[in-house]
């Protein structure tokens, strides 16, 4: 098992100075440009708090790619292009949703390399930077980095460090994403390789990196051999702590499951049937959550976009053809949340309709591109 | 060197841009791959926090009708030929104009450097620029109120909020959001205007009327209502009143209340702060003039009303009168006049430059391209003129305009609340004054005029109507008898 776990980090000084956990990921990427037709992955354009997807053409891009940006939640998935050899740097959800465009035929597992980040979630950013102004009496613009460590949020400005519980901020409604937080995939397994800074030593800047697939294997073994990346067996008490982290983040997402999700699962029909439709009643639509949704493939000619989101169903047809659609394979990214121009909580709806799904009959979406949903398949439970 | 393998395979590229739906001007990213354009959403832009109403998500389809040839009377061209003949044309017309006039017409889809330079040209060519809210301006003036709305967060702030004819979730989403956070807050939201589902789930109280009553609605309902720390909130466009606008900024004066005017072009602010209008005249107005031979000369730029004005019958058959006509617009025309110059300008995101938001905030337009500056100086190097309009001065010269106009606030003061034909006569609007109509967007969107006038018109009628409705909008001209008569069965 520790024969697939290694701590890696980037040979060249500047990268490891600059980067995050000693760089390795920015030099993997250095390494695969040339190697696939895009090198994708998340540069800052201004401050933390500020970026986008960039498309490394040059090794000399590395520079603007470098240190955590847990405010820019971005959703990678839908940069990858069918025939387009790929390499891309993506969070757990993204490439839960890539796996579900493989089984779609929409993504090819051969032409992709998935770099996973672990994530123990992402910040909202414009509330992030309101946030710091409120509770840690702190311009946006002042921060120069930003780390979640040990259940806390921390910001580096030139001159000091600033630290906060994630919990106390997040019972004042600041720190992550509603859908991270109850979101229990923080390694990204179903990627090629993972990579973070659980189980690394303190104070050194290392990555920890888990390999899944041949295809990581290359990729790592490739940028060891071209100078790149050096890589070193990890010690088994810092690997156990890494997955002691693992449990410790499931167990808290559980808890927040417990609060937003189970809650209206034990709803009444009837009951539940009313939260639905009082929570999409200010739809205008829009279309934004089908837009921004990394698992709904079907082009702009799809079905529930020839219906009207302002019909005289219970629940709009369009919302009931997504909730059921989205059922079995959403991955809980939060992005149409995130999207909505009316702040309707899509992300808790569907969560609600793929969670008791997943309890009945025991199937997650995004995990595997085999997994076969039961309904496709047709073996539903009995009495389901 | 070359570092990729797979030269036939496109870099991709992601720009920081601004979506030109409003004058919200809600950020987004733009996504080049190859001819494909695709956008993605900007989450940490502080205006829209990355959200998007149904116009910023179709902007592929938007930016994919890109214009992309030029034509001369109906035939087409290449850019050398029309820049040409355009630049001769209105040579031409400035030295034989025989004292009629010339305008051009921006409605705000521009850059405030690109404002500037039609600024320019136009008096080079001895015209007048229009924004086609001159009547307004006539009226209150060129500060076009923002005290104190530095931000969307600060409607949430207001005791009272008062929408009038004005239904947010059509026509302005991302300030619906703040209106909803309001009411949490136990704000008192008020609509007047006519009815709509939204605005009754939205507003504690409803005052339903019809499009011509709004003004006298909001007369009487400023006369009962006492709260002096009030946000009214209304849309201030090419279809406005400008006695209702006079009559809002009335309602603010000595008190602590504000006026919040949305804007359906991009930079309709900015075409205000930097006084673009010397042409003081309406869009109802100016159709007039070109009628009456007043106007004999126009240049549309970014203003392709041909398709999307809502009496675009009346426009065409008066610009076809014109003895020249210009249209430059980074879109394809669907109903051009026969006797239109047309020139394709660069799509708004691949434009430089900045721009002035409905809350007076400078945003940054992070294109390469120059846009209409560049092809001025096409035009001057066509007549002969070494010089060249210089991008780097038009952006001191507007930074300049906005820092002086940022700083110069004044209290409100009262203004006189005209009483033009085009109060009575001018085109009445339900709703009008979206993105999504005032840009032509032509897909249907659910209707939501229950019990509306679209719902009691004929067969025949509801055709008509139809073809002026674009997400619960419904036009009626007061001028228009059987508009009219629908209008007061309503």
């Amino acid at each position: 098992m520790m024969s697939d776990c290694y701590w890696g980090w980037s040979n060249r000084q500047d990268i490891r100075e600059r980067g995050e956990s000693g760089g390795f990921v920015s030099s993997l990427i250095e390494s695969l440009v040339g190697k696939y037709d895009r090198v994708i992955t998340i540069q800052k354009t201004g401050t933390v708090f500020e970026g986008n997807v960039v498309d490394v053409s040059d090794p000399s891009d590395v520079k603007s790619i470098q240190g955590a940006l847990h405010s820019l939640c971005i959703s990678m998935s839908a940069y990858i292009k069918k025939g387009i050899r790929t390499a891309i740097v993506l969070k757990p959800c993204d490439a839960r949703a890539v796996i579900e465009n493989m089984k779609r035929n929409h993504v090819k597992r051969d032409e992709v390399l998935l770099i996973g980040l672990n994530c123990g979630g992402t910040l909202p950013s414009v509330d992030t930077m309101k946030m710091i102004d409120i509770e840690f009496d702190l311009q946006p613009d002042e921060v120069v980095k930003e780390e979640i460590s040990k259940g806390n949020l921390i910001f580096f400005t030139k001159e000091e460090k600033f630290s906060k519980s994630i919990d106390e901020l997040e019972e004042q409604e600041y720190g992550r994403r509603e859908s991270c937080r109850y979101c229990d995939f923080k390694i990204p397994s179903v990627c090629d390789m993972a990579c973070g800074n659980w189980g690394t030593p303190s104070g050194k800047n290392i990555t920890f990196i888990e390999v899944f697939s041949e295809q990581g294997r290359d990729a790592l073994d490739n940028a060891v051999s071209e100078g790149f990346v050096s890589i070193k067996e990890p010690s088994e008490k810092l690997a156990e702590i890494r997955s002691k982290i693992d449990k410790t983040m499931k167990k808290l997402a559980r808890k927040w499951k417990g609060k937003v999700i189970d809650p209206l699962m034990e709803l009444s029909p009837e009951n539940r049937l009313d939260y639905i439709k009082d929570a999409l009643s200010p739809c205008i639509g829009c279309y934004a959550c089908r837009k921004a949704c990394p698992v709904c493939n079907c082009s702009s000619d799809c079905k529930c976009m020839q219906m009207d989101p302002d019909d005289n169903f219970p629940i709009p047809q369009y919302h009931a053809v997504r909730l059921l659609h989205l059922m079995e394979s959403c991955v809980g990214c939060g992005n149409c949340t995130d999207v909505c121009p009316v702040d309707i909580p899509l992300a808790r709806l569907h969560q609600l309709f793929s969670r008791t799904y997943e309890d009945r009959t025991g199937y997650r979406s995004g995990m595997s591109v085999d997994d076969i949903p039961p309904l496709s398949r047709g073996d539903l439970p009995e009495g389901y | 060197m070359t570092y990729r393998h797979f030269q036939e395979v496109i870099c991709l590229k992601v720009i920081d841009s601004h979506c030109p739906g409003c004058s919200i001007l809600c950020g987004v990213q733009i996504i080049e791959d190859g001819d494909e354009i695709d956008i993605d959403f900007k989450k940490y832009c502080p205006i829209n926090s990355g959200k998007l109403c149904k116009y910023g998500v179709d902007l592929p389809k938007i930016y994919g009708n890109a214009l992309d040839f030029s034509s001369i009377e109906g035939n087409e061209v290449d850019y050398e030929v029309a820049i040409t003949k355009i630049s001769n044309l209105l040579k031409k017309w400035y030295s034989s104009s025989g004292g009629k006039e010339g305008i051009v017409l921006c409605c705000g889809d521009a850059t405030n450097e690109e404002l500037l330079a039609i600024e320019d040209l136009s008096s080079y060519f001895g015209m007048k620029c229009a924004s086609g809210i001159g009547n307004i301006l006539n009226v209150v003036g060129s500060i076009p109120f923002i005290h104190d709305i530095k931000n969307f967060d600060i409607v949430e702030g207001f005791e009272q909020i008062v929408l009038i004819n004005i239904d947010p979730y059509y026509q302005y989403p991302l300030v619906a959001r703040k209106l909803q956070n309001a009411k949490k807050r136990g704000k008192r939201i008020i609509s007047i205007g006519p009815e709509g589902s939204h605005i009754e789930r939205l507003a504690e109280e409803v005052i339903i009327c019809s499009p011509a009553n709004v003004h006298d609605c909001f007369k009487r309902h400023i006369s009962e209502n006492t709260e002096d720390f009030t946000l009214y909130i209304t849309s201030m466009g090419i279809y406005s009143d400008p006695a209702l606008i006079a009559e809002i900024n009335n309602a603010c004066v000595n008190t602590k209340s504000r006026a919040f005017f949305l804007k359906d072009y991009a930079n309709t602010q900015a075409s205000l702060i930097l006084g673009f209008n010397s042409y003081k005249y309406g869009i109802e107005e100016i159709i007039d003039h070109i009628e009456e031979g007043r106007i004999n000369a126009m240049v549309l730029i970014e203003s392709p009303l041909f398709d999307t004005y809502l009496d675009s019958s009346r426009f065409r058959k008066a610009c076809e009168k014109l003895k020249a006509l210009v249209v430059m617009q980074s879109t394809m025309p669907r109903d051009l006049p026969n006797n239109a110059f047309l020139l394709p300008l660069p799509a708004f995101y691949k434009r430089r430059g900045a721009l002035v938001n409905a809350c007076g905030r400078l945003i940054e337009l992070n294109g390469s391209s120059n846009g209409i500056i560049d092809v001025f100086n096409d035009m001057k190097k066509v007549l002969g003129h070494k010089d060249k309009l210089d991008f780097e001065k038009y952006v001191s010269k507007a930074t300049g305009a906005y820092d002086k106009w940022i700083s110069s606030f004044n209290d409100y003061e009262v203004v006189k609340v005209p009483d033009t034909k085009y109060s009575k006569e001018g085109p009445v609007h339900y709703y009008v004054v979206n993105p999504f109509l005032v840009r032509g967007m032509d897909h249907q969107l659910p209707k939501r005029t229950s019990g509306g006038l679209y719902q009691k018109a004929s067969d025949k009628e509801r055709y008509v109507i139809k073809q002026n409705i674009a997400d619960g909008v419904v036009l009626a001209y007061q001028r228009d008898e059987k508009y009219k008569k629908l209008l007061s069965e309503y």
